[in-house]
């Protein structure tokens, strides 16, 4: 049967950023979410992320990321958790990161970007 | 294809192929992202788990290759085993994600099974 090989449930698609292809892989567990953003075509920096347990500010959810794998730069970090705010979906993110240019507005093209990969 | 939804136009370069197999009496699902010089296999169950993670590679100090267990309430062996035999037979770095008990024959038959889908599909690798 076709329909019984889906799982765990996945979308891919790509696009380009600023000159630069950037594929991306979002794929839905029970109990994770795992996304991955690639200009390299790679997994490069692993990030864990969870939602803080109690938030300082209630309008707005705090991230807690781990890098599990690769570079442990500041910029990642903040990267990863306004990435999250997008793509969070009630469960820690498990995030594969690989972008030749990590500035401000990437991210922000990311952010509107990743609305078409939530699950 | 069904199993996946395409959301832009550009064509994304990242592969994912899934299978499945039932293997002593478990309903065992494989997904294959595939990426430059580097795949990630997810093994699991009907209710799709990352309960653990862990990659591989192998490295010019040793023979065997090098791994580490990224996530996993325990230390992921299984994941980490599985993801070094597969490196050391792909010369890739293998992400591995094993969401069954510990179970050494099932375990093998897994291996087992990836090593067909190998040969049948290595593009998916």
């Amino acid at each position: 049967m076709p329909g019984e090989i889906t799982k765990p449930f996945s979308k891919k698609g790509a696009t380009v950023i600023n000159g630069n292809h950037t594929d991306i892989v979002s794929i839905d567990y029970e109990d994770k979410s795992m996304v991955v953003i690639t200009q390299y075509q790679k997994i490069g920096t692993l990030v864990y992320i969870m939602k803080d347990g109690a938030p300082i500010d209630n309008r707005r959810p705090g991230f807690t990321t781990k890098i599990l794998l690769g570079d442990d730069k500041p910029v990642t970090h903040v990267i990863a958790r306004n990435l999250a705010s997008t793509i969070y979906s009630g469960k820690p993110i498990v995030l594969g990161i690989a972008l030749k240019d990590d500035s401000p507005a990437v991210m922000k093209t990311l952010q509107e970007v990743l609305k078409d990969y939530r699950h | 294809m069904a199993t996946t939804g395409q959301a832009n136009s550009v064509d994304c370069q990242l592969q994912v192929n899934n299978f499945t197999e039932t293997l002593l009496d478990h309903k065992v699902f494989f997904q294959v992202l595939k990426m430059k010089d580097s795949f990630f296999i997810w093994v699991g169950s009907e209710s799709p788990k990352l309960a653990g993670l862990a990659v591989a590679m192998t490295t010019n100090v040793d023979k065997e290759p090098s791994s580490a267990s990224m996530i996993g309430e325990n230390v992921d062996l299984l994941s980490a085993s599985l993801a070094k035999k597969l490196a050391k037979a792909t010369k890739k770095q293998v992400f591995v994600s094993y969401n069954f008990p510990s179970d050494h024959q099932l375990l093998s038959l897994v291996e087992k099974r990836l090593n067909e889908e190998m040969q049948i599909h290595p593009e998916w690798f």
